[in-house]
């Protein structure tokens, strides 16, 4: 451990990598489903609605990270006092929370997928190995690795759809409506769910420097915020779990594994699950970094050794416990998620926001 | 053999003139002035010697690189004459007025005559001193086949003479633990940083060695992690891979005796290049620089994806292959991640003795080790044939990297590689691979990102990974 890194220096273009890292969904490894399957049969409109998803909320990212390189979120908030610090907690919780979900699909699905016959402990042992070491350097050794590697995955996963291309067939790519639209909607859902969490905050976070951009982040909290509760309300309604968006949050994925599952080409499995076994990896890592770094700017800089190395054990070592009773835990820490941080935010942006307004006045007018 | 310290003191009084000096493009007749506009266009620098003539009744001033003219000729024809005040017996080839062609001889190895109240400046041309070895290490086919020696000023005479620039300047100092031993940086003023500059003097000030006999002795000291297997800095011996990475703004650290000079910051993409690539066509160029890269990754993980897809993915495998394998693989008593450590360890057992064994013996254990060896254990039922494909394959590729250290590095790192396939399959050498590019992406060298210009990617820089036609290279220069 080299204690804490120095101030993040990470390019526009690195930060979009990190964002198409972190929004490939964890549960995209847990192939095999019913419900993967059955999209499988409507190739063609999967991709479709999976690229539509995936790109409008891209491209707000794109908008966003162009304003926001380099990322100093930290260093700012941290220099407006009490208010500021409280915010950092709160979002360092805020994504350190999933961080448990994600380990423990991660190893479930590795055990189910492509090694049946090893232990998890060995599986998450050596992925918090992968993940402290990664977190050890800090957010720009993480975002070097992920300009390296994200491109590659979307060249691999595009030769391996080019790979299925001789087994297409018309039956195939007939489609159905209704599951189309429901995946737009989650996929944006899921999209959006990924957006409030760190390019929400990085963008309000540059927004409140300046008194005279303070409305307009206050009007981003909000609409956001309602456009998150809409998805929520309504995709219990169309009968949709965000889980199964994972189908449809990257284009190039859902091509894969739409036409994948349609033909059920087994051999590709492992395949692709191992590829993207070192993009989950790597999200687990940036997860892992951005929250202690977070808390760490909240408490002490000096904290964020031991909050890596605490945070990475926990999350290794309760993927342990939740493998077991998967589903009941995950919906309790979902549940805990979207009913106690997902509402929060809004109470606390809207307060940080009126407080750093203020200490802006204060400061103006001395 | 000069008298510096009359020059010393004329570079005080130049220095201050050198600001009136602007357009100044033809010399004067002033020594002062002369000398100043000459150190104005040549960087100043220590291996160029300016200096008096102690003894000459006449006030002259020599200009002329060091180790680019031979010391006797230089003492015999120019001192002495110069000593008994004439110089009708000069070795003169040509006489200057332009600042700008005077400097021009003296990069081409010749030694520049200024007489107090003459404009005209004496080009004296004596027997070239320089000498050049051969590439034995970094041969190519095409291009230059100029390597340094073991003389000091020699080789930074060699480096002036291809680099062939006016700011190129050479900083000579002695190495703390040994006073005796002298190093030298040379690089191109206003193109290299000056940040690498202080960073490189400070390690440098650190170094308490007494037995730097080869400039290879530096690199742990130099060394940005000293626990990593990657080097922050380029080994090599040909002179034209040292001026074109000074002129593109590295510098190239020189140790007294040593054959070999260190260019740094040095990138892991400039570690994949050859000075070949240069000199061949653009497609050609690249497509072996694609080449290496290809083999980069045979090499490091051929084995290891070998041992995970046969051991515990052999759905990955197409049937027939399956049932080929299986078919080699009967009555062989080691499992396969056995098998294949075992030949590494062969191999790499023949390598080393290649290498130790004189010429014509090194030959003979190569064809022993690659034939009999090879065929032997085939015979036996101890290795399967598949194996010794895949493991000579995976040694064949190491050889197409241009840099030794980098291939021994490979080398190194496969084995961890087999272990983590063995024991986790595709998810083992997936998390080898996160781990090394994780690695990698933490490093620096001298401050520079080791993994730039790929991450972080610099758009104006793409030519270091693929050559880009010369329209396109243009266009990407920053303005």
């Amino acid at each position: 451990m080299t204690g804490y890194p120095a101030r993040a220096r990470i390019t526009s273009r690195q930060l979009l990598y990190l964002i198409v890292l972190t929004i490939v969904p964890v549960q995209e490894l847990g192939a095999g489903g019913p419900l993967l399957r059955e999209y499988g049969k409507d190739a063609l409109w999967s991709l479709v609605a999976g690229a539509t998803a995936a790109t409008v909320p891209l491209l707000i990212s794109v908008h966003i990270v162009r304003r926001l390189a380099p990322l100093d979120l930290g260093a700012t908030l941290r220099s407006r006092g009490l208010a500021g610090r409280l915010l950092l907690a709160f979002f360092g919780l805020a994504l350190a929370v999933p961080l448990f979900n994600i380990w423990s699909a991660y190893v479930q699905t590795l055990t189910v997928e492509i090694l049946p016959h090893t232990p998890g402990w060995a599986i998450a042992a050596l992925g918090a190995a992968a993940v402290l070491y990664g977190a050890r350097g800090g957010i720009e050794v993480v975002a070097r690795a992920g300009e390296l590697f994200a491109p590659i995955a979307i060249a691999a996963m595009g030769v391996l759809a080019a790979m299925t291309i001789p087994w297409l067939h018309v039956s195939y790519i007939l489609p159905i409506w209704p599951q189309t639209a429901a995946a737009l909607t989650t996929g944006g859902y899921h999209a959006f769910t990924f957006f409030s969490e760190v390019g929400f905050a990085a963008y309000l976070g540059t927004l409140v420097r300046d008194p005279s951009t303070v409305p307009r982040a206050l009007w981003w909290a909000l609409s956001l915020s309602f456009a998150e509760l809409l998805m929520a309300i309504g995709m219990p309604l169309l009968m949709f779990t965000p889980e199964h968006v994972a189908l449809l949050t990257v284009p190039l994925l859902s091509a894969v594994r739409a036409i994948h599952y349609g033909f059920l080409i087994e051999r590709l499995d492992t395949a692709v699950v191992a590829a993207y076994s070192v993009l989950v990896a790597l999200k687990l890592t940036l997860w892992t970094t951005l929250s202690c770094r977070l808390l760490a700017d909240a408490t002490s800089q000096r904290a964020y050794r031991s909050l890596t190395v605490i945070a990475t054990a926990a999350a290794a070592g309760s993927s342990l416990v939740l493998v077991h009773n998967l589903a009941q835990v995950q919906a309790n820490l979902q549940t805990l998620w979207f009913n106690g941080f997902a509402p929060v935010y809004l109470g606390a942006l809207l307060l940080i926001a009126i407080l750093l307004r203020a200490s802006r006045a204060r400061t103006a007018h001395a | 053999m000069l008298g510096p310290i009359a020059v010393e003191e004329m570079a005080g009084q130049a220095d201050l003139v050198i600001a009136s000096l602007s357009g100044y493009d033809a010399f004067t007749g002033e020594l002062d002035a002369d000398v100043a506009a000459i150190r104005l266009q040549l960087a100043p620098s220590d291996d160029i010697e300016i200096g008096s003539v102690p003894g000459s009744p006449i006030a002259v001033v020599l200009v002329y690189q060091r180790g680019a003219v031979d010391a006797r000729a230089l003492s015999v024809s120019v001192l002495s004459p110069l000593r008994q005040g004439q110089t009708a017996s000069l070795p003169a080839t040509a006489e200057v007025g332009a600042v700008e062609d005077a400097v021009r001889h003296v990069l081409d190895g010749d030694l520049l005559l200024l007489q107090q109240g003459s404009p005209n400046v004496l080009v004296l041309h004596l027997p070239a001193a320089l000498q050049a070895a051969k590439p034995s290490a970094e041969r190519v086919v095409r291009g230059p086949n100029e390597a340094f020696t073991e003389a000091f000023y020699q080789n930074l005479a060699l480096l002036r003479r291809m680099a062939k620039h006016p700011r190129l300047r050479v900083e000579i100092g002695q190495l703390p633990g040994n006073p005796q031993r002298q190093f030298a940086i040379a690089y191109v003023q206003g193109e290299a940083s000056l940040v690498v500059r202080a960073d490189l003097l400070q390690r440098l000030k650190q170094v308490h060695i007494m037995d730097v006999v080869d400039v290879t002795v530096l690199k742990p000291a130099l060394a940005d992690d000293p626990y990593s297997p990657f080097v922050n800095v380029q080994l090599t011996e040909r002179v034209d891979l040292a001026a074109i990475a000074a002129t593109e703004g590295r510098y190239v650290l020189f140790t007294a005796g040593s054959a070999q000079v260190l260019l740094l910051p040095a990138t892991f993409v400039e570690m994949m290049n050859s000075p070949e690539d240069r000199y061949l066509p653009r497609y050609l160029g690249d497509l072996a620089r694609v080449t290496r890269w290809l083999g980069f990754g045979i090499a490091l993980t051929l084995e290891a994806l070998f041992i995970a897809v046969t051991t515990i993915h052999q759905e990955l495998l197409p049937t027939p292959l399956a049932f080929a394998i299986a078919r080699s693989r009967s009555g062989v008593p080691l499992p396969v991640a056995g098998e294949i450590l075992v030949m590494a360890i062969v191999v790499e057992v023949l390598r080393e003795a290649a290498i130790r064994l004189p010429a014509p013996l090194s030959q003979t254990i190569s064809i022993v080790g690659a034939l009999v060896i090879g065929q032997a254990v085939v015979q036996a039922n101890l290795i399967s044939g598949p194996v010794i494909v895949v493991i000579s394959v995976a040694a064949l590729a190491s050889f197409v990297l241009p840099q030794y250290e980098m291939a021994l590095i490979v080398r190194f790192l496969r084995f961890p590689a087999m272990a983590c396939a063995a024991a986790l399959g595709l998810y083992g050498v997936a998390i080898f691979a996160l781990l090394t590019v994780l690695h990698l992406a933490s490093l620096r060298s001298f401050g520079v990102a080791y993994l730039s210009p790929l991450a972080p990617l610099h758009n104006r820089q793409v030519s270091r990974i693929l050559r880009l036609p010369l329209r396109v290279q243009r266009r990407l220069q920053p303005s």
